[in-house]
């Protein structure tokens, strides 16, 4: 499982885009600060891509479908936090899991305090 | 004058399609209401330069912080401090988000909104979107 190391946003611009990488096949995982965090996951691929973060306190997860990238931008997803505490593992850890990887780039942000 | 008025969008669990919420703006001001510093400004070109100039409202009392970086302030025609964002594109689209820095200075205490001046690039070749963060 690969760790994502969150891009804070600043006054002075952040591409996104060029600071996104490619999803893990066994998943990947991020060091949670707070619900300033955010996650955005592309999928270039011509079939659809499930991500999932497990809820770790029984609730349930959060699930969102990616379209296929002709039906963009509906392949394009940011994913906030209303309660990032029910994310985050034993560890510190939020965790992203994916129906596939292929074609699927993942980046996580952060707004400033 | 005509200004338009965006309602930023909220991102939420359920993910968020960003680039259905971001376009070409219709007027040269923008206006919206902040919810605290928790919006995000998406600001796209695909062509050469484009500019958005946040107006300052307050007396902007930290000069050094304000002159930070590619988001460096002049003050406007009143003295004040406004927040200058660009986004250059060398031929292929370009996107970048931006944070204002103490979005009070930023904030109408009239109205309680930001008005964001878009420039003659910004309206030819730029797009606009504004977020909300949970």
């Amino acid at each position: 499982m690969a760790i994502l190391t969150p891009t804070t946003l600043t006054n002075t611009g952040i591409a996104e885009a060029s600071t996104m990488a490619s999803a893990s096949s066994c998943g990947d995982r991020f060091k949670a600060l707070s619900n300033r965090d955010f996650v955005r996951v592309t999928n270039g691929a011509a079939a659809t891509r499930t991500v999932t973060i497990p809820n770790q306190q029984g609730g349930s997860d959060i699930v969102v479908v990616l379209d296929t990238l002709a039906n963009a931008p509906a392949n394009d997803k940011t994913i906030a936090f209303e309660a990032i505490d029910q994310f985050i593992d034993d560890d510190g850890y939020v965790n992203l899991t994916y129906s596939a990887v292929s074609n699927v780039t993942v980046g996580v942000f952060r707004t400033p305090a | 004058m005509v200004n338009q008025t965006i309602v930023p969008t909220p991102l939420t669990s359920a993910g968020v399609a960003r680039e259905s919420y971001i376009a070409q703006p219709t007027e040269a001001d923008v206006v919206y209401t902040p919810k605290g510093n928790k919006n995000i400004i998406t600001i796209g070109s695909s062509s050469g330069t484009v500019t958005v100039t946040a107006q300052a409202v307050i007396p902007c009392n930290m000069p050094l912080a304000c002159y930070q970086g590619s988001g460096a302030g002049l003050p406007n025609d009143h003295g004040l401090h406004n927040f200058v964002m660009s986004v250059t594109s060398s031929g292929s689209y370009v996107e970048e988000d931006f944070v204002l820095p103490y979005i009070d200075h930023y904030v109408d205490p009239t109205t309680g909104n930001v008005t964001l001046v878009c420039d003659a690039g910004m309206q030819a070749n730029g797009k606009i979107g504004i977020f909300e963060m949970p």
